[in-house]
């Protein structure tokens, strides 16, 4: 977290937006990692996130950051309740269908309800909270701490979630789910409330974003975002703690060296998680956990 | 207020979007149902079918080579893909179908990157060109739907026929009930897949092609058509007859939708879709 009056404004915005899609990533790796529910419609969260906070601000009824955000929360969670009630009647790759139905459904939503959602022209008009600073190269910056502030204990607090027996009863699930069963478990409830928690964080990610772009439009519920954070979890390595966040990480700085030199950062995307699932399904942790693991076998046993 | 006119189009036109959808969505229902998998890049694989088709067609001026070329790419590419890639992920189907969503990333920017952004179209052949009359009411209908329209039912008729009549189709029934059990009594499976796979990419090529005339071809297309696939699979359920009651259901319900309420046709199929997760998770033609 290296301190941002050194760098150049441009970083300081790469940082903050790292930040903001580790959130997301971790959202999704609770559902996809430790729970086993594969989703390709996660940018659904992300989106209402991002246009419930968009929505209040630019139509003028909420100004404050914390309503904002915490009524994109609260319209995340709902819509969770009820995506999660039909998606979760499916499991595996039909769970994986819905999912992507469902992401692809408000999509299509955000584009066609110009009146409501401004179609593909989006929203604009959200400003950052002001009980910072207002110049713009502080505000950048000011900015960054806010979301550090915010980021960090998110962190933390999902990291508790899932050592939590919570978190180890959804591991369970993902193993075994018929032996949970028969141990007594209401599977569906566990996934079900995993389902709300990762929409509810992706949702504060998505508004966090809004805040730091000023404006969303429809491409934030899109199967690019979806697709992306999918990427992120796996390349790090789903079901670890640690994999989403060197993921998210890779990913993100993968995707912006590669945009600036052409269009089609999609398919180098596309490669990468080709070369993923074929070589390596755990991820990019395993490969570096393990010199780490021989090196240290090494130095306790000469 | 309608008419019995525009009754009967959106009917008709909603029974050739059916057509189409049955091709694509027999495809992924085989796939599904033999192999396990979602193919992802059905859509992508329809999409390329069109911009391959368009690119004979312009240089050859036949709209049967075309067609033939465009399902030919489509199947030569499911059976490369399958052999060399789907066949080798380390993992279970759910590895498999991420496989498949990485692909259309990689075909969508391909087919940017050579075609460009622009929609684009297809000429119906000249045989085909033009309208005919519908009886009773003051409306035209083009040919070359109507000759979608056959073409599906017997395409249906024939893959009712293979999968009912034929050995192999035996193999794929008995696959689709129990593929451990069709992997015990000695049958090759991994043969039975990539034959499989490149049936279903057949079909998809095909509808890909022949929809070229009547669907512009664009980047985001292929979405847009999996999405509906997608939504046949859940309405109809995993059968053949369920991909095509489910086709004709949703390509009406398309069109109907689109013709009453454009802008929110889309909530009329995601309803669909939720009433029957809700009620029916199987489909409903299982």
């Amino acid at each position: 977290m290296a301190f941002p009056q050194f760098m150049p404004v441009y970083h300081t915005y790469l940082l903050t937006e790292v930040l903001i899609y580790l959130i997301f990533a971790l959202s999704l790796n609770l559902l996809m990692g430790y729970t086993g529910l594969v989703s390709l419609g996660h940018a659904a969260f992300w989106g209402t996130g991002g246009y419930a906070v968009a929505l209040l601000m630019s139509k003028g009824v909420v100004d404050n950051f914390f309503l904002c955000t915490g009524a994109a929360l609260l319209a995340s969670a709902i819509l969770a309740c009820i995506f999660g009630f039909l998606a979760l009647r499916t499991s595996g790759v039909y769970f994986i269908m819905i999912t992507l139905a469902l992401g692809q459904m408000l999509w299509a939503l955000a584009w066609r309800w110009e009146s409501f959602t401004g179609g593909s022209n989006g929203l604009h008009g959200v400003t950052r909270p002001d009980f910072l600073a207002s110049w713009s190269q502080v505000n950048s910056i000011s900015f960054y701490y806010l979301i550090l502030i915010i980021v960090i204990p998110t962190i933390l607090l999902i990291y508790r979630i899932t050592t939590s027996p919570f978190g180890q009863t959804l591991v369970g699930i993902r193993e075994n789910e018929p032996r949970m069963q028969a141990l007594g478990y209401n599977t569906w409830r566990y996934k079900y409330s995993c389902y709300v928690l990762a929409a509810i964080f992706g949702a504060l990610a998505g508004a966090l974003k809004v805040f730091q772009d000023g404006s969303i439009n429809p491409g934030s519920f899109s199967i690019t975002i979806s697709g992306l954070v999918v990427l992120m979890v796996l390349t790090g390595g789903a079901g670890s703690f640690a994999g989403p966040i060197l993921g998210a990480s890779v990913v993100w700085v993968i995707k912006s060296i590669v945009s600036s030199y052409t269009s089609y950062w999609g398919a180098a995307l596309g490669i990468i998680l080709v070369i993923i699932v074929m070589f390596s399904p755990q991820g990019i942790t395993p490969l570096l956990t393990k010199p780490l693991v021989k090196l240290n076998q090494r130095l306790w046993n000469p | 207020m309608i008419n019995t006119g525009q009754i009967i189009l959106i009917l008709l036109n909603g029974v050739t979007t059916g057509m189409l959808l049955f091709l694509l969505a027999s495809g992924l229902i085989l796939i599904l149902g033999v192999m396990g998998i979602v193919n992802m890049s059905h859509g992508a694989f329809f999409l390329l079918s069109g911009y391959i088709s368009i690119a004979i067609a312009s240089a050859t001026d036949n709209f049967l080579i075309a067609v033939l070329g465009g399902t030919a790419a489509i199947v030569i590419l499911g059976i490369l893909v399958e052999r060399f890639l789907l066949r080798r992920v380390p993992g279970g189907v759910d590895a498999q179908v991420l496989l498949t969503f990485a692909f259309v990333y990689i075909i969508a920017d391909f087919s940017r990157g050579v075609w460009g952004g622009y929609p684009q179209g297809l000429h119906a052949p000249a045989i085909l060109a033009g309208s005919v009359k519908i009886p009773g009411v003051f409306m035209t209908f083009p040919i070359y739907r109507l000759s979608i329209v056959v073409f599906g039912l017997i395409i249906a008729v024939a893959l009712w026929l293979f999968l009912e009549k034929t050995r192999f189709g035996a193999i794929i029934r008995a696959g689709v009930d129990d593929r451990e059990m069709v992997m015990g009594i000695g049958i090759n499976i991994k043969m039975l897949f990539t034959a499989v796979f490149a049936l279903g990419s057949l079909l998809v090529g095909l509808a890909g092609a022949l929809g070229a005339p009547i669907m512009p071809v664009y980047p985001g297309q292929d979405w847009n058509i999996l999405l509906l696939g997608m939504i046949v699979l859940v309405v109809g359920g995993a059968s053949i007859r369920g991909a095509l009651l489910g086709s004709l259901i949703i390509g009406l319900a398309d069109n109907i939708g689109k013709f009453m309420l454009p802008q929110l046709a889309m909530f009329l199929l995601f309803g669909i879709m939720a009433l029957i997760l809700a009620l029916k998770p199987q489909g409903l033609f299982r």
